[in-house]
């Protein structure tokens, strides 16, 4: 080793060997309360992301079990049956809006997660393969349909008891064209 | 248990929020971040701001960090990244060493000067920031040149040749005492 190797191994020595000046009193602990804010944000995220979409699933499953299980009003004296199917469809378009918050809910909590954008390209993210929201995609703006997916997508009722009371309740309605598709729809579903 | 097993049960009980274990990776890679930094030239005054935003960053890429490195590594990776952001808001960060000397320094610049400790101190600053990183890293603070690549994020060759210009350099510059108070 040369005189210029030398003086430079020995000048490292010297200043590997210095050390910092003392830490910042405080510095730790500002440290901690950062990471207490960090622990404390996620923990609030992560909750919310964990309650919107089953909340939302929630208030949609009461509202569609509901319309199913609460026998259907008789036709009220007076009333056609153009206004019984008008008010019919009414009411199952309520359950069409709260899927659509579902979707919307869904997909807030999928964009506020960052494990969603893990996903791998390709795969179906949870909202395309939730047999419940798929049913209704597929279904699209059909309330009669709408409202028998919703009782087989939860199991929670008897489908073939609900499509024997629709099947009731569109007899009602005679050979009018929206209560012949509804029928036709309501038969192909159920075979 | 081994102190690479010990470190990953830290680790993830600092993903899960666990404030203990933080405070202990903390007490064992602050110091080496601090040595990192002072040793690039960072003044007292500036050094614990440049600690203080680098575990900020540690803390908000917590749990994305998934162990692929050493933590250490990954740490100083964030505090080269810290120190070159920093030195572009503010150049004289890292001054490069200005041969005029003050006629009448006051105290403070006495103490300025003697925490540069040193002719080594002074010589380093008239390196280049890339040749310094890898100086710093590869002959001051011991780190290996494949793990000094990932910190500076360049390859390995790349990395050894810039710590062997910054020894030329060094040499040059000692044995010139262009760098002699």
């Amino acid at each position: 080793m040369n005189e210029r190797d030398d003086l430079l191994e020995r000048e490292i020595r010297e200043f590997a060997a210095v050390s910092p000046p003392p830490e910042r009193p405080g510095l730790r602990a500002d440290l901690l309360a950062e990471f207490d804010r960090g622990a404390r944000v996620a923990r609030v995220s992560g909750r919310w992301r964990r309650l919107t979409a089953p909340a939302a699933a929630a208030v949609l499953l009461f509202a569609a079990v509901r319309l199913i299980l609460v026998p259907a009003e008789p036709p009220r004296a007076g009333e056609t049956a153009a206004e019984r199917l008008a008010a019919l469809t009414a009411e199952l378009d309520e359950i069409a809006a709260g899927v659509a918050r579902l979707r919307l809910a869904q997909a807030r909590a999928a964009a506020a997660a960052p494990a969603a954008d893990l996903q791998p390209a390709g795969e179906p993210r949870e909202t395309e393969s939730d047999p419940f929201l798929r049913a209704y995609a597929a279904l699209g703006s059909d309330p009669a349909l709408l409202r028998l997916a919703s009782a087989r997508a939860f199991e929670t009722v008897d489908a073939a008891q609900a499509a024997r009371r629709y099947h009731e309740l569109l007899d009602q309605y005679g050979e009018s064209p929206a209560a012949a598709v509804a029928r036709a729809r309501l038969d192909s579903l159920h075979r | 248990m081994s102190e690479r097993a010990r470190e990953d049960e830290l680790l993830r009980r600092a993903r899960a929020g666990d404030r203990q274990a933080f405070g202990e990776l903390l007490a064992l890679h602050l110091p080496g971040v601090r040595a990192f930094l002072f040793r690039m030239g960072a003044r007292s005054d500036d050094l614990d701001d440049l600690a203080q935003e680098v575990f900020v960053a540690v803390i908000r890429g917590l749990k994305d960090f998934r162990g692929a490195g050493c933590f250490s590594t990954w740490t100083l990776g964030i505090a080269v990244n810290v120190l070159r952001k920093a030195q572009r808001r503010r150049p004289e960060l890292l001054e490069i060493a200005r041969p005029e000397v003050d006629p009448a320094p006051g105290p403070l610049d006495v103490a300025a000067r003697a925490e540069e400790c040193g002719r080594l101190a002074r010589a380093l600053r008239l390196l280049s920031p890339p040749l310094r990183e890898a100086f710093v890293l590869c002959d001051v603070q011991g780190v290996g040149a494949a793990e000094a690549a990932r910190i500076l994020e360049a390859p390995e060759g790349t990395v050894r040749r810039r710590a062997h210009d910054a020894r030329e350099r060094l040499r040059a510059l000692l044995a010139a005492r262009e760098v002699t108070p």
